[in-house]
């Protein structure tokens, strides 16, 4: 066997071997109860999930935090893009812009999720923190990407006798790619949290409250149970996005 | 004077015009302050109670320094972990996704739980935001040699512990430097999160109790201050990554 | 002034370029004076960091003189740039990587808001000799390739002023030398007012018609050197005595104006 293919399966196996000690310790530290009560076994939990009865509550909160998740994380990325495009074609505006945005990102979470409860129809909650926590990641983003293309582009261009337009849509958006489907991707699960943040000042739907009344319960299934559905969602999108990262990076990355 | 003065009003314009509109918003659309405070009833609660704020200001910096601190150092013992065996990457991968998975507001009602309703489970938060993408930065930075050094090393016949002291944690340094820059705003804000759900000393609670009692401008001035701080928090940060950073950069 | 089919002339005239860089004024050029009659091919050679790239910019239009005059075709080079008239080759081929051989020699078109002709596209790329290549993407072709349809790019609108920045620096002396052969052939055949910057003194003197030299920072043009050799030029004439002490005189210049001196 070639060294190279060696070392690929040597990791591989390294790799499986990890993740099967792993799976194996959470079981064993549960059935002892080694980290408390709160701490169950990985096969409590799936079993719990898995439980006609607990199934479709459990569907049913994820589904909601899904959707407002998908609704906010698009009105977000768009208006970032959109935001950080403006702010390309009209320079002097940018400074204010980035520092604006900088704080906005500052406000804590929930104090957002609390304010706007307050201003706007409690049921839009979720969706408008989702909204906001994907608006500031996507413009930081944005904003490098237009920045991206290389000088001889930008030279190129201008010497070219480009309009500011074209330059824009034929070099600018392109360059930019890359970078802002990597900001996409990492803004995945910060619609989800923004989701999940914003339904717990808005009502009772959603993975949100599901895991507050849980923990406030001590249903120690159900919290677990739903956790990993929240992780499990937001590990999906990260990985579609990664994807399509990686199909990104391969046509227009340098 | 006008240049310095047209330059603030370039850079600091989007908040002008957000107070103006906040003001307006107030006073033309008659909004109780059981709703919402203006900017004026916001300073006054500030002017009122300084030290208050202060002091749970610097309960909140505090426990997500001590869970930065702590995040870092894990992070930084995985990352060597998994530069020294295959093994560790492996047996690591699948937490750490898994970790950094679950989104925050997920992880705290269980990590309050497990580690209870206290100090302890904040630091837990603000540590387990800083770690992964602390880790992943620093992992790669390890890894991050100029082209040929990796090879020079080898052909000096430099040892494991060597290359790795000499070589890659030096190496690692601006990678590092980023992590912090990062972590330092997260972690603010998980603890914050934290101390809203479990209700231990700091902004996050002293917020949590305001809105319980509709007292809006205490809320809302709460929210405003642990914003300066997340502020405050990524800008030390990055002027460190400048300072130190420029040292270690190839 | 104008040559025949619309070629234009450029001048210099006292041109200075100064930078304010960490506290202190960089003088890049100073009173720099060159004539460039229209459909004549100059090359310009200096020691590194002489402002030879500077004086491509200006006349680009990419920069600005801090005193004195550059005009192209007795027009503020700006003018020629939005009647997208320039054709400009850089050292860094400056290929778009997320567009075939095609596209980005079809860009010039597209840059300039006009409907791209395809069949000088095509026509471009068989001239280069990358016919078969049309489709494949940058990063799938060699240096000498990219430069080849870098230079098919500056060619496409029928420009009448070529700027040349270093366009064979990155590649190796065999390529560079089939290269030079390929540029002059295409230059026989529709004489461009053409300004080539180079480190090469060889290729300097077997492309150009008249050879300016430069002297160290802060550059002014030294010596203008007439290069006697017809059209069109062929690989003879690299075994042509007079060709080798023609490159040694202008060599022998550049050494004496301080251009083997480390910076």
């Amino acid at each position: 066997m070639s060294a190279p293919l060696r070392e690929r399966r040597t990791a591989a196996l390294a790799g499986a071997t990890g993740i099967v000690a792993f799976v194996l310790a959470w079981e064993a530290a549960g059935r002892a109860h080694a980290l408390g009560a709160s701490w169950p076994p990985l096969s409590d939990v799936v079993a719990y999930a898995a439980d006609r009865q607990h199934r479709g509550l459990l569907a049913a909160a994820l589904a909601v935090t899904a959707r407002e998740a998908l609704i906010g994380y698009v009105a977000g990325a768009l208006a970032g893009t959109l935001l950080a495009a403006l702010a390309l074609l009209v320079p002097p505006a940018a400074p204010g812009l980035e520092r604006f945005a900088a704080v906005v990102n500052g406000v804590p979470i929930i104090a957002v999720g609390s304010i706007c409860a307050v201003t706007f129809p409690p049921a839009v909650n979720p969706v408008l923190v989702a909204a906001l926590g994907t608006f500031f990641l996507v413009f930081v983003a944005a904003t490098a990407g237009f920045a991206a293309a290389p000088r001889a582009h930008r030279e190129l261009f201008a010497a070219l006798g480009a309009s500011r337009a074209t330059t824009f849509a034929r070099l600018a958006i392109p360059a930019a790619l890359p970078a802002l489907v990597d900001g996409l991707r990492f803004a995945a699960p910060v619609a989800v949290v923004g989701a999940i943040i914003g339904e717990w000042f808005a009502g009772d739907r959603g993975l949100g409250p599901l895991l507050v009344n849980a923990m406030q319960n001590y249903q120690i299934a159900l919290l677990w149970a739903a956790a990993l559905l929240g992780a499990l969602l937001s590990a999906l999108a990260y990985g579609v996005l990664g994807v399509v990262r990686g199909a990104a990076a391969r046509r227009f990355a340098p | 004077m006008t240049r310095a003065l047209t330059r603030a009003a370039a850079a600091w314009w989007p908040f002008v015009l957000l107070l103006a509109l906040w003001q307006l918003a107030i006073s033309a659309g008659h909004v109780q302050q059981i709703v919402a405070p203006s900017p004026a009833g916001v300073a006054a609660e500030l002017a009122r109670n300084p030290a208050l704020y202060a002091g749970e200001a610097l309960a909140t910096l505090a426990v997500a320094a001590a869970g930065l601190v702590l995040g870092l150092a894990v992070a930084c013992a995985l990352a060597v972990a998994t530069w020294f065996s295959r093994f560790a990457t492996g047996a690591l991968t699948l937490p750490a996704l898994l970790v950094q998975s679950t989104p925050l507001v997920a992880l705290l009602p269980v990590l309050a739980r497990v580690l209870g309703y206290d100090v302890r489970t904040v630091i837990a938060a603000a540590a387990l935001i800083t770690v992964f993408p602390s880790f992943v930065l620093i992992a790669a930075g390890l890894r991050a040699l100029p082209s040929g050094v990796a090879a020079l090393a080898a052909a000096l016949g430099a040892s494991r512990r060597a290359r790795l002291l000499l070589l890659a944690v030096p190496a690692a340094v601006p990678n590092a430097l980023v992590a912090v820059r990062i972590a330092a705003p997260a972690s603010v804000l998980a603890a914050l999160i934290a101390e809203y759900l479990i209700g231990t000393a700091g902004l996050g609670q002293l917020f949590a109790v305001a809105e319980g009692q509709l007292d809006t401008a205490r809320a809302w001035t709460a929210a405003l201050v642990a914003t300066a701080l997340s502020v405050a928090a990524y800008l030390l940060a990055r002027r460190a990554e400048r300072v130190i950073g420029d040292r270690f950069r190839t | 002034m104008r040559g025949p089919d619309g070629a234009l002339d450029v001048a210099l005239r006292g041109v200075r370029v100064e930078f304010a860089a960490r506290g202190t004024v960089v003088r890049a050029l100073d009173g720099v004076d060159l004539a460039l009659a229209p459909c004549s091919f100059t090359a310009l050679i200096g020691p590194s960091g002489c402002g030879k790239s500077t004086v491509l910019r200006l006349i680009a239009g990419l920069l600005k003189p801090s005193s004195g005059v550059v005009l192209a075709g007795g027009d503020d080079p700006a003018r020629i740039v939005a009647r997208h008239r320039l054709g400009i080759a850089f050292q860094d081929d400056a290929l778009l990587p997320w567009l075939t051989a095609r596209d980005n020699v079809a860009l010039a078109f597209r840059a300039a808001g006009r409907a791209v002709d395809a069949a000088r596209v095509d026509a471009l790329l068989a001239l280069v000799g990358l016919g078969a290549f049309a489709r494949a993407f940058p990063r799938e072709l060699s240096g000498g390739m990219r430069q080849r349809v870098a230079i098919a790019r500056a060619l496409a609108l029928e420009p009448a002023l070529l700027l040349l920045d270093e366009p064979f620096g990155a590649l190796d002396a065999v390529t560079r030398r089939h290269l030079n052969l390929e540029l002059q052939r295409l230059w026989s055949e529709r004489a461009i007012t053409t300004l080539l910057v180079t480190h090469a003194v060889e290729e300097a003197v077997f492309l150009a018609d008249r050879v300016a030299v430069m002297s160290p920072r802060p550059g002014r043009i030294r010596r203008l050197v007439e290069v006697p050799f017809g059209r069109p030029r062929s690989r003879a004439l690299l075994a042509d005595p007079a060709f080798h002490a023609l490159v040694d005189e202008l060599t022998d210049a550049l050494d004496a104006l301080g251009g083997g001196e480390v910076r």
